[in-house]
């Protein structure tokens, strides 16, 4: 297992977020998190990430707890978070948005790595030199990937990449994450997109209101009908 | 004829005059908006803080250092004493999550402290203030008459901009600092020691304030306790509102027309009114224009 999470904890002054949840992600695979909003998704990742302090519990990154460590060394063990709302930067460019991904990189393929990216997405290549804050939703949304991919992490956590995008973007999005999983790079999904998510996961959680309500491959989940009444909806 | 001629000379001596004025404002702003740009914060202590660098490289150049040498010294003690200040009156409150007025407040607190701590030492005189490293003759250009160090202020405070906005555009801590001006946990999510460039932004708008205090004192030509507040926060701060919060081209292009429009009113109006005018200039802009003159240009989309 490349992470371990057991028995967390996480509150918000005196209320809990996660009342002691447990869960495992395994290496090069795409591991889903379903859950309705306030289920205590966010704060899962947030948490993975150092944004916030863990009141209990252990998180075990290949083999190290790396509960309440501060942020920057959670990055360094390969542990990038690419944020809900996309949070890229709107002032700066295109391109200076790529290169505050690789901020800690001192390898000579950042160049690369960026000229990659804008073959992944050719838009991104045309803008380059546009401020990121003029890009449309979608568009912010693959620059927020990308830049994450930029610092190439080993642990990737997608906080909602699909949301408030119209269903061809989501579609998009969809791919892209499948294709990132291809380079083997290990992710986590949190989606309200549940059957999108369920169709490229290989493992599913669902989280409810702090705890951990179901857990199981993503086929099986897709065919559980509590499940999809709770989740699919009347969506795609 | 003779007299339209005179009106010239002396509108070429205003214009001088004005743009070293107002460059030295940018300078002072531009150290201002940097830490404005993080927190939203407004320093109220920026002023009173680097008035201690340059009492420091006042003091040490009358008891005989060399003036660079005393520049140099006064610049990092503006950087350290901010540094200190960051570490112990605001980052604390950063990190509890406070809202954009407690910072505020706490700068205020940190100004009084400053402003008493350089009136203990020094006391509330006016001191005759000339470093004398830039020779302060009159050239003439054309039939005009304008002054060496008007022209030298100018022209460092210029270069020290024009340096600062490359290294903000081009190096890596600089587009730190951009990055942390937009977002600061986006920015940790990059794996960027916040904290550390955070200090870092704090001790660079003091040094940048000590500069520009120095250059303001070499300008008029004294040096006091005030110095700080009323020539430095408060410009600094009407500047910012003036050129648009959050846009260090707005600041810079913000304390150039503080400047100007100081230096004209003072030249062909009143010397008596000059700050009240500009006071007025400044509250019917903000009324016109609210957002300044650069308006975040770029709003994030949702």
């Amino acid at each position: 297992m490349l992470l371990e999470i057991k028995d967390l904890v996480v509150k918000y002054g005196q209320i809990s977020a996660l009342n002691g949840i447990s869960l495992s992600v395994e290496e090069g695979k795409l591991t889903c998190l379903l859950g309705a909003n306030g289920a205590g998704k966010s704060t899962l990742v947030k948490t993975l990430s150092g944004i916030m302090k863990p009141a209990k519990g252990e998180i075990i990154f290949n083999g190290e707890n790396i509960a309440g460590m501060p942020m920057h060394q959670i990055y360094k063990k390969g542990i990038t978070l690419c944020p809900e709302g996309r949070r890229i930067f709107p002032q700066q460019t295109v391109y200076e948005n790529l290169k505050m991904g690789a901020y800690n990189r001192r390898d000579n393929e950042i160049q690369a790595d960026v000229e990659k990216y804008y073959e992944m997405f050719p838009i991104l290549g045309e803008r380059k030199n546009q401020k990121a804050g003029l890009l449309s939703g979608g568009e912010q949304q693959m620059l927020a990937i990308c830049r994450a991919l930029m610092g190439r992490p080993k642990f990737l956590m997608l906080d909602e990449p699909s949301m408030g995008l119209a269903p061809k973007i989501v579609k998009e999005i969809f791919n892209t994450i499948n294709r990132i999983r291809q380079e083997g790079i290990t992710i986590l999904l949190i989606e309200q997109n549940a059957k999108q998510a369920l169709k490229i996961a290989d493992y599913g959680y669902v989280l409810d209101v702090g705890y951990i309500t179901m857990h199981d491959s993503a086929e099986k989940l897709y065919q559980n009908e509590t499940l999809q009444k709770a989740y699919f909806g009347g969506g795609q | 004829m003779e007299t339209e001629k005179e009106d010239e000379e002396v509108l070429l001596q205003v214009a001088v005059d004005a743009l070293s004025v107002g460059s030295v404002y940018a300078l002072i702003s531009m150290g201002y908006n940097l830490v404005y740009g993080i927190l939203g914060q407004l320093n109220f202590a920026h002023g009173d803080v680097y008035t201690v660098g340059c009492f420091i490289t006042f003091t040490l150049f009358v008891s005989g250092v060399n003036p660079i040498l005393a520049i140099i010294i006064g610049v990092c003690a503006g950087a350290v004493v901010n540094l200190i200040v960051e570490r112990f009156a605001y980052r604390p409150l950063r990190k509890r999550g406070s809202n954009r007025i407690a910072p505020t407040i706490s700068a205020v607190g940190i100004a009084y402290i400053m402003r008493n701590i350089v009136q203990l030492i020094w006391g509330p005189q006016t001191y005759a203030f000339d470093l004398q490293i830039i020779p302060s003759k009159t050239i003439q250009v054309g039939n005009a008459y304008v002054g060496t160090l008007q022209i030298w202020i100018l022209l460092i405070a210029v270069l020290i901009m024009v340096l600062m906005t490359m290294a903000l555009k081009k190096t890596k801590w600089g587009q730190a600092i951009v990055s942390i001006s937009q977002d600061i946990t986006t920015s940790s999510l990059m794996g960027i020691k916040t904290d550390r460039i955070i200090a870092i932004i704090y001790g660079l708008g003091a040094a940048l304030g000590v500069i520009g205090g120095i250059l303001f004192c070499s300008y008029y030509g004294f040096i006091y306790m005030g110095i700080g507040f009323a020539y430095g926060t408060m410009k600094a701060w009407m500047a910012t509102i003036w050129g648009g919060i959050g846009s260090l081209k707005g600041a810079i292009v913000g304390a150039l027309c503080l400047g100007i429009i100081e230096t004209f009113v003072g030249a062909y109006v009143s010397t008596t009114y000059k700050d009240v005018i500009v006071w007025l200039v400044f509250i019917i802009f903000i009324m016109v224009r609210p957002h300044g003159l650069f308006p975040q240009e770029v709003a994030e989309k949702v």
